[in-house]
């Protein structure tokens, strides 16, 4: 348990807080994750097929939050304590922030966690087609926000991380 | 430079806590002790009533109420849904738990494994058909407050899923008895099912509600199940059936009063259909979903029926505490219905909020049965009643009356454009770069439809995304959708849905309640357009919609519709985004045919309003 534990636990936590914006509600998220992987009683064929497990999991338990009475109606606040090195990280994470939870979540997926379309459409259950029109949309709506000086390229930072 | 990484290195600050890792390892580990207690390996009743807290509930909190009455669960009837699984593997499922495994496993996306042995029956050779379809009665489950039955349609001239779809061959069900009958709610294909027939048949379901406070078997009940296959005027009577397997073991409990139930329901309106909030004082809870029952008031009516439907993937949720250690279960209520049930002069208000998936609640012995012998007694008192039952739409605040626009209201107005840059759509290759040839065509058709459909804020045209609106003096938004389909449309039932921050597409509804920040917007379906002379709707399905609508504002039936609302920006809890504050929301339209069943969106506008 303590090995799984640890290899997804910040991917688990980092995806919950892409869609609750806050900490408190992204650790209750990663705990019950974490709690249905052990009590599960599932067998894998691989690690990949764990990990989408977990994530798929995860995404899963952010929508019924998000759709929760609870939640709709006190909206968290989103966590102050972040220190930004510029004002233009601030600015395109609070864009990115600002994006519907769908928009975020894709966004997350595709450069934070480095997954390719394919794999957030077996993730999030949805086709690719799907997932690279909420790219498209998601992208256009940072540029929106930030405005034409915004990139969305990846660079080789990204793509180790990816790798 | 304003870069997508400098999102991902602000990401990498965010760091989990690391003393959450023991007390999660923990809680797995007590888990698992739990569930071996469970599956019988371990011996005793305390140990087991507190694994069993430790669970989903040695006690209820619910919303603002608090149970306090419920006794301690019984050892002696825990099992495990790990041995259930286990035997599932070696024994064949009855046909009712299994579907209705099938269908919450459709609902939610996740396998379920829960055992409903007991709770159903299964039927052998119960079916009608024309030359046509087949539909045969396959099996029944539920409680005392909702059932789910299940039917399969064989097409039996090779089909297609577009021709299911389009004739709709269905089993609808009733459940007669003590005076009054309760109606089908919903029936259809499952959940999540494939499109094209399982064993040469489709799997449907259907579901009753309990429409009153008298419990299905405690009335001495007779279940009786109708099929009826619309393209052949078939509407034969298969079989009434005894509801002999729903039994007392959910029955009802009391409470301190969940007074807040209704306004969970209605947000926004203030008070309820009855126009008074009585505390729902009783509730029973089964693995279907929760049922609130209001101590009984005086009325002036004889013999009424009245409750509406709060619709499919509504925003309710229900946490169970456990009373030993706190933890919670939460169960999304996906759909419901809520009304009041009088007679003689005494009314009784209600709502039954069916889960998104089951809840095991097995283990909680009853309190007392205080409504279950009322209800029997009441049930003889009106054998011969005839039972008036209406069933009512919502009655939406802020007088957002939908209305038939005058005759000189300009149609053509809005023309399918990219929801994002407000550009007109010339082709698919931008944001839909995997667009199939027969997608393609159905694109093309649903944007012809999108070019009649105009949003207007404050009298001003919405064209996309962004675009800056102040509110009135009073700070209000006047907000209206219009769509002006043709004659091909306004046959069916039109719907449009607003929805709020595209965040999963759920048609959810924002309202005000008691101080908190929330935007107002419910579904609201139009009118039937039923042809009044042959009482037929059609065309009945989207598809022959599409290919017939020929777009003619000019022409006589052409019928404009207007949905006007205001959105007082006070109550509204707005986005913050790097250029000020923002409004979100889509608008679906969507068409369906008389069986109430919601087809597929014709299209969808998307609105980001910058508030200034």
């Amino acid at each position: 348990m303590e090995q799984i534990y640890d290899k997804h636990h910040e991917s688990v936590y980092r995806l919950a807080y892409a869609y609750t914006k806050n900490r408190a509600d992204a650790e209750d998220l990663t705990s019950e994750v974490f709690l249905r992987r052990f009590t599960c009683g599932k067998t894998f064929d691989s690690e990949s097929h764990e990990t989408a497990w977990i994530m798929r999991v995860t995404i899963n338990l952010a929508k019924d939050l998000l759709r929760s009475f609870r939640y709709r109606f006190t909206v968290p606040l989103e966590d102050a304590d972040l220190v930004f090195e510029s004002p233009e990280e601030s600015e395109v994470w609070h864009a990115v922030m600002n994006l519907p939870a769908k928009y975020r979540s894709v966004i997350h997926l595709y450069y934070y966690e480095g997954y390719s379309v394919a794999e957030i459409a077996k993730i999030s259950g949805k086709s690719e087609t799907a997932v690279q029109t909420q790219l498209y949309r998601a992208r256009k709506l940072l540029k929106n926000a930030l405005g034409e000086e915004f990139s969305h390229e990846t660079n080789s930072a990204i793509l180790q991380r990816n790798g | 430079m304003k870069q997508i990484q400098q999102y991902c290195s602000a990401m990498d600050k965010i760091k989990h806590d690391p003393a959450c890792k023991q007390e999660v390892l923990n809680m797995a580990q007590r888990n698992q002790i739990h569930m071996t207690k469970r599956s019988g390996k371990i011996a005793g009743t305390a140990i087991a009533a507190a694994l069993l807290a430790a669970n989903i509930g040695g006690g209820y909190l619910l919303l603002h109420g608090r149970n306090q009455a419920l006794n301690p669960p019984v050892a002696t009837e825990i099992e495990s849904e790990i041995d259930l699984a286990s035997a599932a593997e070696t024994a064949a499922l009855p046909c009712y738990v299994s579907r209705m495994q099938e269908y919450y496993a459709g609902l939610t996306g996740e396998p379920c494994d829960f055992d409903f042995t007991g709770l159903g029956r299964d039927f052998e050779n119960v079916s009608a058909e024309d030359e046509n379809w087949r539909v045969e009665l396959k099996a029944v489950t539920g409680c005392d407050w909702i059932l789910y039955y299940f039917y399969d349609v064989t097409p039996l001239q090779g089909q297609s899923w577009e021709q299911f779809q389009q004739e709709h061959p269905r089993m609808e069900a009733e459940v007669f008895g003590g005076g009054r009958t309760d109606h089908l709610e919903r029936c259809g294909i499952m959940p999540g099912a494939e499109h094209n027939p399982e064993d040469g048949a489709w799997h449907c379901y259907g579901r009753v509600f309990n429409s009153s406070a008298q419990p299905f078997f405690h009335a001495d009940k007779t279940f009786c199940l109708r099929a009826q296959i619309s393209t052949a005027e078939l509407d034969t009577e298969v079989t009434r059936e005894p509801l002999d397997f729903v039994s007392a073991e959910f029955p009802l409990e009391e409470s301190d009063g969940f007074n807040n139930i209704f306004e969970a329901i209605y947000i926004g309106q203030g008070a309820n259909m009855l126009g008074m909030d009585p505390a729902m004082t009783r509730y029973a809870v089964t693995p279907f979903g929760m049922n609130f029952f209001s101590d009984p008031y005086e009325s002036g009516k004889r013999d009424s029926n009245t409750y509406t439907d709060f619709g499919e993937q509504s925003f309710m949720d229900i946490t169970f505490t456990s009373a030993d250690d706190g933890s919670e279960t939460r169960m999304a209520v996906y759909d419901g219905i809520i009304g009041y049930h009088e007679e003689e002069g005494t009314g009784i208000q209600y709502s039954f909020a069916a889960f998104e998936r089951p809840l095991d609640v097995t283990k909680f012995a009853p309190e007392n049965d205080v409504l279950t012998a009322e209800a029997a007694a009441t049930a003889d008192d009106v054998q011969t009643t005839e039972t008036q039952t209406i069933t009512e739409v919502p009655v939406q605040d802020y007088e957002a009356i939908p209305r038939k626009a005058p005759a000189d209201v300009p149609c053509v107005v809005y023309g399918a454009r990219d929801s994002l840059t407000g550009e007109p759509f010339d082709s698919l290759t931008g944001p839909y770069p995997d667009t199939t040839p027969e997608e393609y065509a159905q694109f093309e058709q649903v944007a012809v439809y999108s070019r009649y459909a105009k949003l207007l804020v404050n009298g001003r045209e919405m064209k996309g995304i962004g675009e800056e609106i102040s509110p009135d003096e009073n700070n209000m938004l006047n907000i209206t959708f219009a769509w002006t389909p043709d004659e091909n449309v306004k046959n069916q039932n039109i719907s449009i849905d607003i929805l709020p921050e595209p965040v999963f597409d759920d048609p959810i509804a924002y309202g005000k309640s008691e101080g908190e920040n929330i935007v107002i917007i419910e579904p609201y379906k139009f009118k039937d357009y039923v042809d009044p002379e042959t009482n037929v709707v059609y065309p009945s399905s989207l598809p022959e919609a599409i290919a017939a609508f020929k777009p003619d504002p000019a022409a006589e039936n052409c019928v404009p519709m207007r949905y006007s609302m205001q959105i007082d920006l006070s109550k509204v809890n707005l986005q913050e985004s790097p250029r000020g504050k923002q409004l979100t929301f889509l608008v679906d339209y969507h068409a369906a045919d008389t069986s109430g069943s919601k087809k597929d969106v014709i299209f969808r506008g998307e609105y980001i309003l910058m508030i200034k």
